[in-house]
C-alpha cells in the first residue's frame, strides 16, 4: 500500500480509524508514523483551541425582525435576553446560575449599606468576609457588579491587593504529586480507575467533600464516585500516562490521562481581563456604602467549554452540596439510602479567613 | 414567542434526531430544532469564525447571524454536503460580508505561501514535542487562512472535500494549504524552543 493520504492522517488525528489497510500500513511505516504524530499534534492543539469557546445564548425571534436584536452589542443583548431568547441553556453559565428569565423582577436593587450587603452575601466562618457569587454584569475601572443567584446586584471594588484569578487551560505536565485535583471522566466498574476527560487543579485549601454519612464508609463514597468517573483528592504517583488520587476517605483511584484530557488551572488576572456574563465569585469585606471590598475575585472563564470548574461543579459529588436522599442506582444495585445529614459548619468550614480558598470553594459549589 | 421553559423539554427529545431531520424541522418552523442545531454546532462554528475574524465579539454576532440565516434558509439545503459544512459555509460568508463592511483587510488567498510540507526536520520535532496547549496557542498566531483551514479540518471535523466546498477552493489547494499551515505551526513552535 502507498503512504497514507492527507485525508487519512486527518481522520487518524481525529481519533477515528482510517481503515484496516491504512492502520496496517501505519503500523509498519516509520515515515507515516512520523507524519501521523505530527498531524495528531496539530489536531490536539486545534481541538483544544476549539474547546475553549463558549457560544453565547441563541437569540432568535419566531418571525425574524428586519433588524435582529442581536445586532446590538452583546452586553445589552444578554441583559435583555429573557424577552427574546428562543432557547438558551446547554452551555455553561445559565445551567449553572439559572436562566435569566428566572431572576426575580424586583431583586435587582443594590444594597446601600453594610447591613443590607451583609444580608445579601453568603457568610463564612471569618466574621469580616462574605461571598458574592453570580454573573458578572459589568466592569468599570476597579468596580464590578455581580448579579447573585437571588438576583441581587452587588458592587465589588478591587484594589491593588485583591487577588484576581481566572481559569485557563493547563497541561498534564503541570500535575504534580501533592496537588489537589478534581477529576471527571469514565470510571471503571470496580471504582479503581478513571479515564480522565478533565482534571481541575485546585488550591490546597479548597474544601473537599463534606464528612460522609454514617451508614457508608468514606472509602465507599470515594469508590462509588469513582465508578461514576469522579474523584477529588490528592495526587500521588504522578507520571506519564496518569496519576493516582487519594480521596479524603482514603480510597485510591488510578487516573489515566491521554492527549484528549483537558487540564484546568487558575491564572492570575487583572480586572480588565474579567468578562461580563461569566460566573464570578468575590470574597471581601462589606463597606458602609453597601459595596464589597474584595480580597479575592475568581472567574470561571471556561464555563460551558470542555473545561471549567463551574461545569464540573454541576457534576460534583454529593459531598459538595446538599446530600440527596439516596445515591443514584448503580447498575443492578438498589439505591443506597442515606441518613439525614447536615453540615454543621457551613460550606467554608475550616478555611478561616483565607479568601482565596473561600473563593475557590464557592466556585466549586456553583450549581450544586 | 414561547417561553424558554417551554422549549427545553422538547429540545431534550431532539438529540436523537440527525442533523438532516433537525434541518427539516427548522424548515417547517420548528424553533426547538434550531436550538438543538445550535447546541450541536455553535461551539465549532464560533471557534471557526473567530479563527477567521479574530474578534470575539464580532464572531459571536456572526454566529447569531449565521443561525438566523439557517432559520431563513433551511429550505435551500439540498443535502449535497453535511449540515455542519453547510452551516460553516454560511458562517464564512457571513464573516466575509461583515469584515468587508468593516473594511478590514481580508487575506488574499493568492498571497499565501502554498508551499508543500518539507521533509521531516527539526520543525516537525518541535511539533511533536510541544504540548497541546502550546500548539493551540501557536495556532492562534497563524495567518487567518491557515487558522481557518486547520479549524475546519481538525476543529470542525470536516473532510477535505467539505473543507474545499466551504472555502470555495480546489481540493488540491486545501491540501497544500494544510501542509503550509502545519509548516508554519512547526516554525512557530521551533522559534519558541520546542525543537531543541
Amino acid at each position: 500500500m502507498n503512504h497514507l493520504t492527507l485525508e487519512a492522517f486527518a481522520t487518524h488525528a481525529d481519533g477515528t480509524s482510517p481503515g484496516p489497510a491504512a492502520e496496517a500500513h501505519l503500523a509498519a511505516c516509520s515515515v507515516c508514523q512520523a507524519e501521523a504524530r505530527s498531524w495528531n499534534a496539530v489536531g490536539r492543539g486545534v481541538r483544544l483551541l476549539t474547546a475553549t469557546y463558549e457560544p453565547p445564548p441563541l437569540v432568535a425571534a419566531g418571525q425574524p425582525p428586519a433588524r435582529p436584536p442581536w445586532r446590538r452589542r452583546r452586553v445589552a443583548l444578554v441583559s435583555a435576553a429573557a424577552a427574546v431568547v428562543l432557547g438558551v441553556t446547554g452551555y455553561g453559565l445559565d445551567s449553572m446560575v439559572g436562566s435569566s428569565s428566572a431572576r426575580p423582577a424586583a431583586a435587582g436593587a443594590a444594597p446601600t449599606s453594610a447591613a443590607e450587603l451583609a444580608a445579601a452575601l453568603t457568610p463564612t466562618e471569618c466574621t469580616r468576609l462574605g461571598v458574592a457569587a453570580g454573573t458578572l454584569e459589568s466592569v468599570s475601572g476597579s468596580r464590578l457588579v455581580v448579579r447573585t443567584g437571588a438576583g441581587k446586584l452587588i458592587t465589588v471594588t478591587a484594589s491593588g491587593s485583591t487577588q484576581i484569578t481566572r481559569q485557563v487551560v493547563g497541561s498534564l505536565r503541570d500535575i504534580k504529586n501533592g496537588m489537589q485535583v478534581f477529576v471527571d471522566g469514565t470510571g471503571s466498574s470496580s471504582g479503581a480507575s478513571i479515564a480522565a476527560r478533565q482534571v481541575a487543579v485546585l488550591p490546597k485549601l479548597a474544601n473537599g467533600p463534606e464528612p460522609p454519612p454514617r451508614l457508608i464508609g468514606p472509602a465507599d463514597i470515594g469508590k462509588l464516585l469513582a465508578q461514576r468517573g469522579r474523584a477529588n483528592g490528592t495526587v500521588t504517583d504522578a507520571g506519564a500516562g496518569g496519576f493516582t488520587v487519594i480521596t479524603p476517605g482514603g480510597h485510591r483511584v488510578r487516573v489515566t490521562t491521554s492527549s484528549a484530557t483537558t487540564v484546568i488551572e487558575q491564572a492570575n488576572a487583572t480586572v480588565a481581563q474579567l468578562q461580563n456574563g461569566k460566573y464570578t465569585v468575590a470574597v471581601g469585606t462589606p463597606q458602609s456604602d453597601g459595596t464589597l471590598a474584595a480580597a479575592s475575585i475568581q472567574q470561571n472563564a471556561l464555563a460551558g467549554s470542555a473545561g471549567g470548574f463551574g461545569r464540573m461543579a454541576v457534576q460534583l459529588p454529593p459531598g459538595h452540596g446538599p446530600l440527596p436522599a439516596e445515591l443514584p442506582r448503580l447498575g443492578s444495585q438498589p439505591p443506597i439510602p442515606l441518613p439525614g445529614h447536615s453540615h454543621p459548619k457551613g460550606p467554608f468550614a475550616g478555611l478561616g479567613c483565607n479568601s482565596g480558598a473561600i473563593a475557590t470553594t464557592a466556585m466549586l459549589r456553583a450549581g450544586a | 414567542m414561547p417561553p424558554v421553559e417551554a422549549a427545553e423539554p422538547y429540545t431534550a427529545a431532539l438529540p436523537r434526531a440527525d442533523d438532516g431531520e433537525l434541518l427539516r424541522r427548522v424548515r417547517s418552523g420548528d424553533r426547538a430544532a434550531l436550538v438543538a442545531l445550535y447546541h450541536r454546532h455553535a461551539r465549532v462554528v464560533l471557534a471557526q469564525v473567530d479563527l477567521f475574524a479574530g474578534d470575539r465579539g464580532l464572531s459571536e454576532e456572526i454566529l447569531q447571524d449565521t443561525m438566523l440565516a439557517v432559520w431563513r434558509g433551511a429550505g435551500s439545503f439540498r443535502g449535497e454536503s453535511s449540515v455542519r459544512s453547510w452551516i460553516m459555509a454560511i458562517a464564512r460568508r457571513q464573516a466575509r460580508d461583515r469584515l468587508r463592511r468593516r473594511r478590514l483587510r481580508v487575506v488574499d488567498d493568492r498571497l499565501l505561501a502554498e508551499r508543500p510540507a518539507p521533509d521531516p526536520g527539526p520543525e516537525d520535532v518541535a511539533l511533536e514535542r510541544a504540548t497541546a496547549t502550546a500548539v493551540a496557542n501557536a495556532t492562534g498566531e497563524l495567518s487567518p487562512a491557515h487558522r481557518e483551514v486547520l479549524g475546519l479540518v481538525f476543529g470542525a471535523g470536516l473532510s477535505l472535500a467539505e473543507t474545499a466546498q466551504v472555502l470555495e477552493i480546489p481540493l488540491g489547494t486545501v491540501k497544500s494549504r494544510l501542509a503550509a499551515a502545519r509548516a508554519a505551526l512547526s516554525r512557530a513552535l521551533n522559534e519558541k524552543g520546542y525543537g531543541r
